[in-house]
């Protein structure tokens, strides 16, 4: 949960790049005819929202209202006591109070004057229901249409200084995972992704989740931690989230002196790794990438094997190899300045080991860059 | 023990369906709220979305939006199918002709619930009566079984370590943010799959609690806390202040009048109390000391609330609340708010309502904690 420490570094984040956004946009809606933008977030998801407020709600939800001009009206199920915390951390000056976000999103809909009745829904997907019923009610004249496109597309081309949060949370995640292999001593899973959680918060990520899987696990891939024993060799993923941006990343942790097959199956999986980085640039599609690493291997080993890209980690869309891709998937073609997730797992079916690479990529023109770069094998 | 569990939860829903005349009951679940289908179904919704649809068939359908854990809910959840979403509305749809709800459909969350889910619905079936089921399936949940209780006990185990970390670690020179580091630890070191934390310190200027800052503790301030881990699904909370270095006069007399107010809502917590009731004899206390104005929303939230699979659920502890107290319910009084004498200050514990009274189920003394050099 969203337990890390929420601060805005002015300098890390310069307020021109929110102003910059939201300018941006201003100019697209009004090429659209649109009145007003609703992005509407919550704990879990509120990625649009925090792109123009640097914003993001820790518990009730909020949503923010841009007008063609101006820095936009948010309003929040916060207590207003918060205020100034809130604003500490947000563009955002004009916060409106109210228990009913929904009720909040109306009213402030109210002030604004409706010159083509076309308001714009951000994440029209997860808009509550309740809250768009009584919106059209109010406003039978109106169109709300789903503008999520518009804003996707926007935030689909990193910025530098996106880049390099994505970078810090990504060394977040590296330099906690080295800190725990240089002594690791940890009986239970849960030990271990308690472990993890302090040093990645002592780093000043802001929220993280931790995913675990071992030999013991059979053919089950990732799961949640559990208060099972650990074996000694143990796959992990982690996702670090600092001032909002994700990364990602996935490595197998094993003994010194690990089962020689199980070594085996390191090597294979680092030669395929490095063979599927090699197609990761702009303009590659899915199926040459997963093509490249189908090459060579063993019928015994299961290929687990997926990219990811999303502008958020929640709604990632995760394209997992096999033989039943959907059409749309097949068409995916990788472009420049796209964060994507790339995961390698290999699966010995006979002798259930299993290895794990995962990291986050900024993909270029010719190459794609690391953005969680840290050994592929780690060895305690 | 768990099926008995499950039968017994779709026995109760079922009797709600017939008395509400509803052809069935859809719940949805996201990763903020995942106690609507992790009720029904015992699926712990990770990303993604989740929904349950239950129809008087009895039979019970998970639909997940994350294809990849397809496997492990078939293992893990009580659904009798699992089926992977990319377009809910049209999937949902599909599964009300299949178990014949024509008439009336409940719908538990869907006030959060995604207006393009459920507008697909209402298009396929325009005659579908589409109604909320939230407060009917939270009022059902208030009520814990033994195996729930069971599970909100070793949660407020994990409370009482997490907050003992808390001590151990709450000293001068420690920054906010690097104390809830700690305490993340030792909760999930005990087996908490979640936790929720906010926290303040300072003066008397301390108007509430957020997520951790980057501020040290100093000496002479007092720091504040929500642990509140989650076990197996359950949640529950305790809410402690500490003074750094000593406990100056305010801090203790405001702590007295927390103290006073929460003993006595505790006398009055049986069942057949209502709600309001609890609220009402905590506010009087503050009244009673002066203080009656910072018993308002402008200074505080509640004077505590329910806990179980969702971490602050109904009952909500306040004036007006026409619910009744009863047996099985777990909840928290806590009149935290803002007082002048020593700022923002918190305090309660997780009880269990029974017919012999309350029982508080953390063992963490109830007083106002000091960190002395």
């Amino acid at each position: 949960m969203k337990n890390g420490l929420i601060i805005w570094d002015h300098q890390e984040i310069p307020e021109q790049e929110i102003k910059r956004r939201i300018e941006t946009m201003q100019k697209r809606m009004d090429e659209g005819n649109i009145d007003a933008l609703i992005l509407f977030g919550d704990v879990n998801e509120a990625g649009a929202l925090n792109y123009f407020s640097n914003f993001a709600p820790y518990y009730f939800s909020a949503a923010l209202i841009l007008t063609c001009v101006g820095e936009g009206i948010m309003t929040t199920a916060m207590a207003q006591r918060s205020k100034s915390w809130i604003q500490s951390n947000s563009l955002i000056q004009d916060i409106r109070f109210q228990r009913d976000y929904g009720k909040g999103c109306l009213e402030v809909l109210k002030g604004i004057e409706l010159k083509y009745n076309k308001v714009g829904i951000v994440e029209f997907d997860l808009f509550p229901y309740t809250a768009f019923l009584n919106m059209k009610k109010e406003f039978p004249d109106v169109a709300f249409i789903d503008a999520s496109g518009i804003v996707n597309e926007m935030r689909s081309q990193r910025s530098p200084v996106e880049i390099s949060l994505i970078r810090h949370a990504g060394q977040i995640a590296c330099g906690s995972l080295e800190s725990l292999v240089r002594n690791w001593e940890f009986k239970k899973e849960c030990e271990l992704s308690g472990e993890i959680e302090r040093q990645a918060r002592y780093r000043r990520c802001e929220d993280i989740f931790v995913h675990i899987a071992s030999h013991k696990n059979g053919l089950r891939w990732l799961h949640l931690p559990t208060e099972e024993e650990l074996e000694q060799e143990v796959m992990l993923e982690m996702m670090v989230q600092y001032k909002n941006y994700w990364a990602v990343m996935g490595r197998t942790v094993l003994p010194k002196h690990a089962r020689p097959s199980l070594v085996d199956l390191k090597i294979q999986a680092e030669s395929i790794y490095s063979k599927g980085l090699k197609s990761l640039k702009s303009g590659i599609g899915i199926l040459d990438i997963f093509g490249e690493i189908r090459n060579d291997v063993d019928e015994s080993i299961k290929i687990i094997s997926s990219i990811s890209f999303g502008l958020y980690v929640e709604s990632m869309q995760r394209i997992w190899i096999n033989d039943n891709l959907s059409t749309s998937d097949k068409n995916v073609v990788l472009q420049e300045n796209m964060e994507v997730i790339f995961q390698l797992g290999l699966l010995d079916k006979g002798s259930l080991n299993k290895f794990l690479i995962q990291d986050t990529f900024l993909i270029g023109k010719n190459e794609a860059q690391n953005l969680t770069e840290t050994k592929y094998a780690m060895t305690y | 023990m768990l099926e008995e569990e499950f039968k017994s939860r779709l026995k109760k829903i079922q009797t709600y369906l017939e008395e509400k005349e509803l052809d069935g009951l859809l719940a949805y679940s996201m990763p903020w709220r995942k106690d609507h289908v992790r009720y029904i179904a015992n699926y712990r919704t990770w990303g993604g979305y989740s929904y349950t649809l239950l129809s008087k068939m009895d039979k019970l359908t998970l639909f997940i939006t994350i294809s990849d854990d397809v496997e492990r809910a078939e293992e893990e959840s009580w659904a009798d199918k699992v089926v992977p979403v990319k377009e809910p509305s049209r999937e949902l749809s599909t599964e009300i002709k299949n178990q014949g709800i024509t008439r009336r459909l409940g719908v538990a969350g869907l006030e959060f619930c995604p207006a393009k889910t459920i507008a697909g619905i209402q298009d396929q079936f325009p005659q579908l009566e589409i109604i909320s089921s939230s407060n009917a399936l939270v009022n059902i949940r208030a009520i814990k079984s033994d195996y729930e209780i069971g599970m909100m006990r070793k949660a407020a185990r994990i409370c009482d370590l997490g907050f003992q970390t808390f001590l151990e670690y709450a000293h001068q020179g420690i920054k906010e943010y690097e104390l809830v580091a700690e305490i993340e630890r030792r909760v999930r070191h005990e087996g908490a799959e979640d936790h929720f934390m906010i926290i303040a310190s300072g003066g008397k200027d301390t108007m509430c609690m957020t997520p951790p800052r980057d501020k040290e503790l100093m000496f002479g301030e007092l720091v504040l806390t929500e642990v509140t881990p989650q076990y197996h699904g359950y949640w529950t909370q305790i809410c402690r202040s500490v003074a750094i270095g000593n406990i100056s006069k305010e801090m203790q007399r405001s702590h007295d009048i927390f103290f006073r107010a929460t003993e006595e809502a505790l006398k009055i917590a049986k069942p057949g109390t209502p709600i309001t009731k609890l609220a009402e004899i905590q506010n009087q206390v503050f009244r009673e000391e002066g203080f009656g104005e910072y018993t308002s929303l402008k200074w505080t939230r509640s004077r505590g609330h329910g806990q179980g699979l969702h971490l602050d659920e109904p009952p909500l502890i306040a004036e007006g609340n026409e619910m009744v107290l009863q047996e099985g319910m777990v909840i928290i009084v806590h009149p935290n708010t803002y007082l002048p004498l020593a700022g923002y200050m918190v305090f309660g514990d997780p009880t269990l309502i029974t017919n012999n009274g309350p029982e508080i189920l953390t063992q963490t003394e109830r007083k106002l904690f000091c960190q002395s050099y």
